[in-house]
């Protein structure tokens, strides 16, 4: 296997998408046909791209773009930082397939077409974004993966909270593809013969002046950060992944955020080598305020699915903290730092991938067997669903960064980044570092709270409302046994993800600023100054606990009883309603932070129950300070405009006369 | 008792001060800000015994012996018992809630050690640090004076804040005219008599020491 | 790794274990000595452990499997954690697995399953404890993480070991920012192990309590095991305390003589320890429950400021 067949073979992979559509339209093909066939073709897609991702990461170098076509280049190349995406992509979106083959099982075929024909092209499209060298694919890519994402939001209903999501998804996508299209159109004019092509721009954008080059990262954070769900251009993201259906959530939240990492890395990164410090510095900012915002009501919400969406918007706030940081790093000269920095990003994005992937999957098997999501009314799944339990759990642990499983892996080698800095020769620097990293640090303790919260209220304890559960299907657990897995292999062998990410350093920084180590182990820059062994970690912290366990139960082993639970002495009286509900549960926060949120709290009438239930009601307070002033005033603008109708035909001939007078002038 | 030794304990005394200071914008109950006073007051005169040793200078020692006199022992006391003849209880109300407070003074900290930076080039090596924990101690009570509701505590900030101006004084620069120090604690202490006068007379009209009281004294349209 | 470096780290593991409950008893008695009460003896604790093995473990009927196995995981984590930090000698092989930041990811781990456990209870109680204990420790983690990075930052090296070394041999603890990571350490020590002014650990039933509501349905040797680990906890955090602010004593080498002195000083620096703890928890009163967040919030600004302190000032 050489690299142009790995390219193919990624390129097939993209092609086997609107095969698995034209299917979906064919009528005499009944549910579970079209669900095995769909699926286990889209699975098959993404093996295939996985595996050419890993090819390209592991024996890494760089072919020229292949280009189909004369009048509109359509190129294709795969460089190591290709690899890594496809790698991500491939590993998301198989377990998805997997996935939904068991979630699907009770739908009948007409929302299944609804699904199957934009899953796979959603999917090729992200494949060819990642495998895109020129603009014009890229931005066709790109395009063509917000529509077909819009159309999954709307298959699985189409009630108005689906329609206002999928809406503002679309919108937001919009705003963000037309800053990109600025940013290319700058770049391709400083480069007129380039034809669009991502090597030839690059290698000559020393003819770019240099407000044109603040614009273009100006406009590429802009047109990106609204696909990462960046604080202020999120507000689309907590309403769109919970509408979708759970394997769709999971390969938008895991697969399809990462692209937008993908597109900072290629363009600001890559094809723009000039390191900025200021830019670097308004990543970190822009990054920790989006994961500060997105951790903060993510530990508030009590729908599981809207939980997990701000959760997904606090890692990539964390990827971009890790990133800006990696871009001081190259701007003040030290680049092995820079390599630790942009590998603790990365390492982060795949755990992301990992284990937020494994949430959403586990979310949608519970919404499947108890049909809710709201953990006002689940609770005791532990026994219910004990394998998806365990496997939720091990998410939950590695996703709340806890040795020795993958997440806290990629949040050491964030913490060492900052530790290891020397001292900064200028002052803003002295300023920004510590409290960056207190900001972090702040930022991951609440996150444990909140999945510890959405893990704990929904799976354990006693049911609040009468569901009847079941296990999930064979096809759901075996895809999120891989996941899980997954997070629990790379927590162990960390030093393997930080050697395979070697090639993208080398692409990134322009030199071998990372260096080989044991696959076992993480050892930054030398392990006096800071070491980290997860698989002794793990043999101490089993042998301690097994130990303890042989011990007492030689010593003082009894056969246990069960009782009803004591509860201070109320045990007769203790109904199921007595645990907290989500809102309780993050009550102080509740508090803390009223400004930002502006709950309140509000009845809303159950149907079932004779009593109204309290929830609280949230406002996000960049739709009320930002959005709802811009609509306010382009609405009244536009309604100025219309002054412009006035009816009458000799006022429109006014107009035209006006028109050519001016016309006439301006030719002059 | 050589540079090398003491100037480490001279920078340890100072992140005291600024320690104790924070700890006087955190603290809600009343005598507790006394006590806290007191010991800044005492770690005040045993950073000044550290720069007379250093300096050689004799009246320093005169100095930093005032200090513990009047700084750690006389206006405590003579708060203390303010206190307990106005007969303020209780917690100190605040205009912000305490961790709004805190934030604010940590913004204040990172402005004061950046206005510091560029200034201590002036200083002598060994106290490049301090002038800016002097200035962080200044603006804290400052903040303080500013966040809170009782007359009292507004007191303790203002002493607060003589107190990081004679730490600036004395160890930031290594020594000041015996005179001008004189000068200044004097101030000091006819400042606290007719803060304790005043008290009285506040009492007297409002029944009562929250300040939000005093606005009543304007024109009204 | 040699034999003689894992004898040592067994023995230091084993030397904590058996100390816990020792010192559990010494702080108890100071506490009653300056409250005038009776004080109960020093092996009171020891006492009270091998009641609660000896007795039968009932387990509420609607847990689970989590429920019952996390006293072991508990309790293997914490020993983990001794093994862990340098005690009596400097250079543990353990050393090179784990750092401060895993340390601090190990107490999480434990930390994590003792709220998930007492979630999976069901009951009104055990959730009030485990909201309150995740709201605080999401403040106090952060603000031990910052005192690690002040004195990370000083020696150069996120290693316990090498930490403690170069306290040991540099003038470490007279800078200025490690005054406000002394402080914050406090404050954290004081949070984490439930101590007044934070919580209360000799009630079991009041509304303000946030460790023990988690415990209130465990009994027979999970409770002891509980216990015991509590107890543990206790010395690991002045052990850490030890070896980051006041590390003179550990042994260089491994050998018998360093050993035993090592052994002689900590007992020493316990003792030491206990009266100021016992003092601090005597003198002050306990927080209601809306202050100790402001509580927590301070000891995490205060290594805030240290961290500044260091990077700003240099020291």
């Amino acid at each position: 296997m050489t690299l142009p067949s790995a390219l193919a073979w990624g390129l097939i992979a993209a092609a086997l998408g609107p095969v698995v559509t034209i299917l979906a339209f064919v009528p005499a093909l009944d549910a579970k046909a079209l669900r095995l066939g769909g699926f286990l073709t889209s699975t098959i897609m993404a093996v295939i791209s996985l595996g050419a991702g890993l090819y390209a990461l592991l024996q890494p170098g760089s072919i020229p773009a292949t280009t189909f076509g004369t009048h509109i280049p359509w190129q294709f190349h795969l460089d190591p930082l290709s690899g890594f995406f496809l790698l991500l992509l491939g590993v998301v979106g198989s377990t998805a397939s997997l996935h939904a083959i068991g979630y699907f099982r009770a739908t009948q075929s007409g929302e299944l077409r609804r699904v199957l024909i934009p899953y796979p092209i959603f999917f090729s499209a992200m494949i060819l974004v990642v495998l895109a060298a020129g603009v014009y694919t890229f931005m066709v890519a790109w395009e063509l993966m917000a529509l077909s994402s819009t159309f999954l939001i709307l298959s699985a209903s189409r009630a108005m909270a689906a329609r206002r999501a999928a809406y503002l998804y679309l919108l937001i996508a919009h705003l963000g593809a037309l800053c990109l299209l600025g940013a290319f159109i700058l770049l391709a004019r400083g480069n007129p013969l380039s034809g669009g092509s991502f090597a030839v721009m690059a290698a000559a954008q020393q003819s770019l002046s240099p407000w044109a080059t603040q614009a273009i990262l100006g406009l590429s954070l802009l047109g990106f950060g609204a696909k990462l769900g960046m604080v202020p251009l999120h507000i689309w993201l907590p309403e769109a992944h919970p509408a979708a259906p759970s394997p769709v959530s999971a390969l938008m939240s895991a697969a399809m955020l990462p692209m937008a990492i993908y597109g900072l890395l290629r363009l600001d990164w890559q094809i723009l080598s000039a390191p900025g410090i200021g830019w670097g510095v308004i990543w970190l900012a822009f990054g920790l305020l989006t994961a500060g915002f997105g951790v903060l009501f993510s530990t508030l919400q009590s729908d599981l699915k809207r939980l997990l969406a701000y959760s997904s918007m606090e890692n990539m706030g964390l990827v971009l903290v890790a990133l800006g940081l990696g871009r001081i790093f190259v701007a003040e000269g030290w680049l092995s730092l820079a390599g630790l920095a942009l590998c603790a990003g990365l390492f982060q994005l795949l755990n992301h991938a990992l284990f937020k992937s494994l949430l959403f999957l586990g979310s949608g098997s519970v919404l499947h067997s108890t049909g809710s999501v709201d953990m006002n009314r689940l609770g005791g799944l532990i026994r219910s669903m004990p394998q998806t339990t365990l496997l939720m759990l091990i998410a939950t642990l590695a996703i709340a960064g806890l040795p020795p499983l993958n997440g806290f892996a990629s949040e050491w080698l964030l913490l060492q980044a900052f530790l290891l800095a020397p001292q900064a020769a200028s002052g803003s620097l002295q300023i920004v570092l510590p409290l960056a990293a207190a900001g972090v640090v702040f930022v991951l303790a609440l996150s444990s709270f909140a999945m510890v919260k959405g893990f704990g209220l929904s799976f354990l304890g006693r049911p609040r409302s009468n569901f009847h559960a079941h296990e999930a299907s064979l096809w759901e657990r075996t895809a999120m046994g891989c996941l899980a897995l997954g997070c629990v292999v790379l927590g162990i062998l960390p030093g393997m993800v930080t050697n395979g990410l070697m090639a993208v350093g080398r692409l990134l920084l322009r030199s071998d600023a990372l260096t080989l180590q044991s696959p076992w182990a993480l050892t930054p820059i030398s392990a006096q100054r800071a070491s980290y062994l997860p698989g002794t970690f793990l043999v101490g912290i089993t042998l301690a606990v097994i130990l303890t366990f042989l011990l007492v139960w030689w010593r003082f082993g009894r056969p246990l009883r069960r009782v009803p639970a004591w509860a201070c002495g109320f045990a007769g009286s203790a109904t199921s309603r007595m645990q907290d509900s989500p809102a309780g549960f993050s009550q102080p926060w509740l508090r803390i932070f009223a400004p930002i949120h502006s709950g309140r709290l509000q009845t809303r009438e159950i149907p079932e129950k004779r009593a109204p239930e309290w929830f609280v009601h949230f406002q996000d307070p960049f739709w009320h300070g930002l959005y709802l002033p811009i609509q306010k005033t382009a609405l009244l603008l536009s309604k100025q405009s219309l002054r412009l109708q006035q009816g009458k035909i000799t006022i429109y001939l006014l107009y035209a006369f006006i028109t050519l007078i001016v016309l006439l002038a301006v030719i002059q | 008792m050589t540079i090398a030794v003491l100037v480490p304990i001279l920078k340890f005394l100072a992140a005291w001060i600024l320690l104790l200071s924070f700890a006087l914008l955190a603290q809600r109950r009343l005598l507790s800000l006394t006590h806290l006073l007191a010991w800044q007051g005492g770690t005040l005169a045993l950073s000044t015994a550290l720069v007379a040793v250093l300096t050689g200078d004799g009246l320093l020692w005169v100095s930093a012996g005032l200090t513990l006199l009047l700084k750690a022992l006389l206006i405590p006391a003579i708060l203390h018992r303010l206190l307990r003849r106005l007969q303020v209880r209780g917690d100190v109300e605040m205009t912000l809630n305490a961790t709004s407070t805190q934030l604010l003074g940590i913004v204040v900290v990172v402005f004061a050690f950046a206005l510091a930076s560029p200034l201590a080039g002036s200083l002598p090596v060994a106290t490049h640090g301090m002038l800016g924990i002097a200035l962080a101690s200044f603006l804290i009570a400052f903040l303080m004076m500013i966040t809170r509701r009782k007359a009292v505590s507004q007191v303790v900030g203002f002493l607060a804040m003589d107190n990081a101006v004679f730490f600036a004084a004395t160890s930031a620069t290594l020594g000041m005219p015996l005179i001008v120090e004189l000068g200044v604690a004097l101030d000091a202490l006819i400042g606290l008599v007719i803060f304790g006068v005043f008290f009285f007379h506040i009492r007297e009209n409002f029944e009562s020491l929250d300040l939000h009281w005093l606005e009543r004294l304007r024109e009204d349209q | 790794m040699n034999a003689a470096d894992l004898t040592v780290q067994c023995l230091q593991v084993l030397l904590a274990m058996a100390v816990a409950p020792l010192f559990a008893a010494w702080l108890q008695m100071l506490r009653a000595l300056l409250q005038n009460r009776r004080p109960a003896g020093l092996s009171q604790a020891y006492r009270d452990l091998a009641r609660l093995f000896r007795k039968e473990s009932l387990v509420p009927e609607d847990s689970s499997w989590l429920f019952r196995f996390t006293p072991y995981v508990l309790f293997g984590t914490k020993i983990m954690a001794t093994a862990l930090v340098p005690i009596l000698a400097l250079d543990l092989p353990l050393a090179h697995a784990a750092d401060v930041i895993a340390l601090v990811g190990l107490l999480a781990v434990a930390r994590i399953f003792q709220v998930l456990a007492a979630l999976d209870s069901g009951t009104a109680f055990a959730y009030m404890g485990a909201r309150r204990e995740m709201m605080v420790s999401a403040l106090a983690e952060p603000a031990l993480l910052t005192t690690f990075f002040i004195a990370s930052l000083l020696a150069g090296s996120t290693s316990l070991s090498e930490i403690a070394r170069h306290a040991q041999y540099g003038a470490l603890s007279l800078h200025p920012s490690m005054v406000f990571g002394a402080t914050a350490f406090f404050l954290v020590l004081l949070i984490e192990n439930a101590r007044i002014p934070v919580d209360n650990p000799a009630t079991h039933l009041e509304l303000t309590m946030i460790h023990e509501a988690m415990l209130l349905e465990y009994s027979g040797r999970h409770l002891a095991l509980l216990e015991w680990g509590a107890q543990l906890k206790l010395v690991l955090y002045i052990s850490v305390g030890i070896a980051v602010f006041f590390p003179w004593g550990m042994a260089d080498r491994p050998s018998p003589l360093a050993l035993v002195l090592a052994v002689g000083i900590f007992a020493a620096k316990l003792l030491l320890a206990a009266p100021i703890l016992a003092l601090v928890e005597t003198l002050l009163a306990k927080k209601r429950l809306f202050r100790v967040p402001e509580f927590a919030a301070s000891a995490f600004l205060f290594g805030v400021i240290g961290l500044l302190t260091h990077f700003i000032l240099g020291a």
